[in-house]
């Protein structure tokens, strides 16, 4: 820094003239008088220790350039020593590409930018969206916020999305150190410091003189409004540093005619502006707007007289008259911070800067006057007052063959340029057995561009033939105004051949049309629903009987026992048979005992009893050959009685000799014995002779 | 006596004969008169045609769906949307068929124009189309009542033998088997019975009609010049108590009672004309 602010003074100093004059010192002449003239030592040895010299430089000047060419970070205070009312201005270049710049945070100053113009650093050759393509220059304005030796921690360049140092560090600068004495207790104001001429600006035009914010030329709000001619002669702003002025496409406008209006402001290349802080653009009442999108403030380099601006694209408009006569466009009113710093020209050379800071400040453009004509006389039949631009009717797709009744489609497009929001689409002709309803019309198409309205506006009918057929569907025309040739023109369409199938009656018959028709008449059929509806009072009534029936028949079963249990005989033949269950139970229970005897003795008994209870005869007084008789006489099978008979004979051979029986045998008989009672139970007696 | 029995026989002879003969030429009639009031609407006379469709209507002993159904479109191309809502209800109850999947549809398309036709009212909060007969008549009114009936009727029969022969049957396999049935028809019997039951109680409860006029009101007190609050066109509501002739006093909701006229109303079970 040193040796750079050496060498700005040195050419600084010389083009002030403070250096011995050209007559006074030429080394071009001393070196060659040298060499051709001199013969002695001294001269030779004077003109050695010059050439020496200036090799020294010339290679400190190359390697100096050199190492600075290579640095990609380099940060300037200025000055380093200050008091606490001043502030030092904090020059940081960065050489490098798709890098972000850190900045470093203290407690001890505050840093804040002050090379933004409307949110851009100066230059930068390539700007993205946060990436700095290099080389870019940025001053910060540092506060000291107490006294002392303070240091400014590196600034950080990092790399961004694009490269492989992603979010890493790829370059620190050196800590700065500086010296911040005690203050008087002033209002706090800018060290003053040299500055090259032009530092963070790249406009061609030099400041030729200080120029605070106050001297700023606006127009005011309260000027009397322009006509759209006299808005197109620059000339008339030239006096103003600054001024918002919205531009017409086109001068000849009718009402429903879109046309493109666009807001510009225009900053004098020695204005100081930092940044646009608000924009305020004007209601615009009596006009539909619709925005299109400018994308990023680019300035363009424009000559106003002999006046250098640039010239920045705030908004574009697509503005559409809603009606005709004269229309007052207030002026737009935009807000700048203008950046208070006063600079000092000597001469034509360099420039001393004086003071700085920012301040808002209220910038206002000339409110306009504009004439909207009305369309002109002798408008065609069919012609819509929103119908304004240039039309053509486009055929959709064939609809596709429905049976008559059915419901269809129509669709054809209205393309071009000119008010595709209230262009009329054509309707269809009363025809016979053809029947519309309201036509869809689509306005999704149509986009805002910077040359006007533009794309497309689909229409689709419904519509249903009531017989089949070829039908043929003439399009009417669409009449509309030209707004550059001032007439009005027919657009015209091919009529749309439809195929309708056979159809019944006309009337739609699927249920899937369209909700809102109902189906037709029918003329025969209608039969009543045959529903079986059962009152409630038969529901009950049956229920109840079925019940009853069930209760009825409980009660028959109970009586009958009852009345059975009148007679003696029958009440002495159950006891006997329910003996022979005890009995048989009994058995049973000896056999798992193991009492042999007593199992066969009870099996004994039972067989007897059972009989006696079953067929009403004493089995214990009669023979074997006697009970197989009595039995086979009372319906039972000559088998079923052979197998009692040994049944009972195996019962007393058990209870006689129970030592050469076992329990399981017992237990076996038990169990035929049962399986012999219940065949005997199936069996009907017969009454014996 | 030969010749007694023989007059008496031919006298019931020729009554059957004529039983018939007259139910066979009122049958033709009806026919005939639909006949020309089809004619008549294709010729576009609307009003001959809802008068003959209205004769056929109320000389029908039993609810004819093809007149209630053909009623209803000519209401609806009248613009009676209420009173085709009426008459589409009662052509769905009674009509089968492509009758019934035509008063099925025609009445959502009706129900649908009627949302369309008093869009701005509805959204001002004028008239709602939001009814509510309560819970219970909404679980009863999902079973129709003839399904309900041959279940309770089949599940009764079989829990009725499956008890008698677990009763009284001898232990054995059919008594096993009868068991089993009348275990397994326990609870079809008494679901059945109480969606029957509750089925006849809400039909025997809740009398329903349509609200057929445009300017209908829902009054507080069955007097003539009473205003209130405007009722819903085609809105089906509850009758309370229909036997004043000059107003109706209906429940619209559970919480929402009031007095309609007679003519702004058309009870669902009861044939009525369109004028």
């Amino acid at each position: 820094m040193a040796i750079a602010a050496g060498r700005h003074n040195e050419v600084f100093a010389h083009r002030e003239g403070k250096l011995p004059s050209s007559a006074a010192w030429s080394p071009q002449r001393s070196l060659c008088t040298s060499w051709s003239t001199s013969s002695g030592s001294a001269s030779m040895g004077i003109c050695l220790a010059g050439a020496i010299a200036l090799a020294l430089v010339l290679v400190g000047v190359v390697g100096d350039v050199w190492a600075q060419r290579g640095r990609m970070l380099q940060v300037e205070v200025e000055p380093q020593e200050l008091t606490l009312d001043e502030t030092a201005s904090v020059k940081v270049v960065v050489q490098a590409r798709h890098v972000h710049l850190r900045v470093p945070s203290s407690e001890d100053f505050e840093l804040a930018s002050t090379t933004d113009m409307f949110g851009q650093p100066v230059f930068c050759m390539n700007m993205g969206y946060n990436v700095i393509s290099g080389p870019c220059i940025y001053t910060f304005q540092l506060t000291p916020l107490k006294e002392g030796t303070l240091t400014i921690p590196p600034f950080t360049l990092v790399g961004d999305e694009m490269t492989r140092a992603r979010g890493q560090q790829v370059e620190a600068s050196e800590p700065v150190e500086i010296r911040v004495a005690k203050g008087s207790g002033k209002p706090r104001q800018k060290k003053s410091v040299r500055q090259p001429r032009n530092q963070g600006r790249s406009r061609a035009m030099a400041p030729q003189r200080g120029q605070a914010e106050e001297e700023l030329k606006v127009p005011s709000p309260d000027d009397s409004p322009l006509t759209m001619l006299e808005a197109e002669q620059l000339e008339r702003f030239q006096k103003y540093d600054v001024f918002l002025l919205p531009r017409f496409a086109k001068q000849n406008i009718f009402v429903n005619e879109p046309f493109r209006v666009d807001f510009f402001i225009y900053i004098a290349n020695n204005a100081q502006v930092s940044q646009l802080q608000d924009l305020r653009l004007p209601e615009l009442d009596g006009f539909r707007k619709e925005e299109v999108d400018v994308g990023r403030l680019t300035p363009q380099p424009v000559e106003i007289g002999e006046r250098g601006y640039e010239r920045y694209l705030l908004a574009r408009y697509v503005l559409i008259p809603l009606k005709a006569g004269s229309n007052i466009i207030k002026a737009a009113e935009a807000t700048l911070l203008i950046n208070s710093t006063q600079f000092q020209q000597f001469g034509s050379g360099f420039s001393i800067q004086i003071s700085g800071g920012t301040k808002p400040m209220s910038v206002f453009g000339p409110s306009l006057k504009v004439e909207i004509k009305e369309a002109p006389a002798g408008a065609p039949e069919g012609y819509a007052s929103g119908n304004v631009g240039r039309f053509r009717l486009v055929p959709g797709p064939t609809p596709p063959v429905q049976p008559a009744g059915s419901w269809n489609m129509l669709r054809f497009d209205i393309e071009g340029e000119g008010n595709l929001y209230s262009v009329t689409p054509p309707a269809l002709p009363p025809i016979p057995d053809l029947e519309t309803r309201e036509a869809h019309i689509d306005r999704s198409a149509v986009k805002a561009t910077a040359s006007g309205l533009q794309g497309k506006v689909t229409v689709q009918i419904p519509f249903r033939v009531n017989r089949g057929g070829t039908w043929t569907l003439p399009i009417p025309a669409l009449v509309y105004l030209d707004p550059e040739t001032g007439g009005y023109v027919t657009a015209g369409m091919e009529p749309l051949v439809v195929e309708a199938g056979a159809g019944e009656n006309g009337v739609a018959q699927s249920a899937g049309g369209p909700v809102g028709q109902i189906r037709g008449l029918i003329r025969e059929g209608g039969e009543v629903r045959g529903e079986w509806v059962l009152p409630r009072g038969y529901a009950t009534g049956g229920l109840l009987g079925l019940l009853g029936v069930f209760l009825a028949a409980l009660g028959v079963r109970s009586g009958w026992r009852a009345v059975s249990q009148l007679d003696p005989e029958r009440r002495r033949c159950a006891r006997l048979m329910k003996q022979s269950a005890v009995e048989l139970a009994e058995a049973r229970a000896q056999a798992l005992n193991g009492d042999t005897k007593a199992c066969f003795a009870a099996l004994g008994r039972s067989i007897p009893l059972y009989l006696e209870g079953r067929f009403r005869f004493s089995a214990g007084s009669k023979t074997m050959d006697g009970l197989e008789e009595a039995l086979v006489e009372s319906g039972v099978s000559k088998e079923l009685a052979g197998q009692l008979r040994q049944e009972m004979e195996s019962a007393d051979f058990g209870r006689f000799a129970p030592s050469a029986v076992q329990g399981e045998d017992c237990l076996r008989a038990v169990e035929r014995t049962e399986e012999l009672l219940g065949r005997l139970r199936r069996v009907k007696p017969r009454s014996r002779a | 006596m030969k010749l007694a029995v023989a007059r008496v026989l031919a006298l019931g002879l020729w009554m059957v004969v004529s039983w018939w003969t007259a139910g066979v030429c009122e049958a033709q009639e009806l026919d005939s008169r639909i006949q020309q009031a089809s004619e008549a609407f294709d010729a576009g006379q609307y009003e001959r045609s809802v008068g003959l469709f209205n004769e056929v209507l109320l000389n029908s002993p039993d609810p004819n769906p093809l007149a209630l159904y053909n009623l209803g479109v000519l209401a609806f191309k009248l613009e009676r949307h209420g009173a085709a809502i009426y008459y589409f209800r009662r052509a769905l109850g009674h009509g089968t068929g492509e009758v019934a999947a035509g008063a099925e549809y025609n009445l959502e398309v009706t129900r649908q124009a009627l949302l369309e036709k008093h869009k701005s009212r509805i959204e001002k909060g004028v008239v709602s189309y939001e009814t509510g007969h309560g819970p219970l008549y909404a679980i009863f009114s999902l079973v129709p009542r003839g399904l309900a009936a041959s279940l309770l009727v089949l599940s009764a029969l079989v829990a009725f033998f499956g008890l008698m022969g677990w009763t009284f049957l001898q232990r054995g396999g059919v008594r096993s088997l009868a068991r089993s049935f009348f275990l397994a028809a326990v609870l079809p019997l008494v679901v059945s019975g109480v969606a029957f039951y509750g089925r006849c109680w809400v039909d025997e409860s809740w009398q329903l009609g349509v609200v057929v006029s445009v300017d209908a009101q829902l009054v507080e007190s069955p007097t003539e010049g009473a205003t209130g609050t405007a009722l819903a066109e085609g809105l089906e509501v509850r009758l309370l108590d229909a036997s004043d002739p000059s107003f109706v006093k209906i429940e619209v909701s559970r919480d929402k009672t009031g007095y309609v006229r007679a003519v702004d109303v058309w009870p669902l079970d009861q044939p009525r004309a369109l004028r």
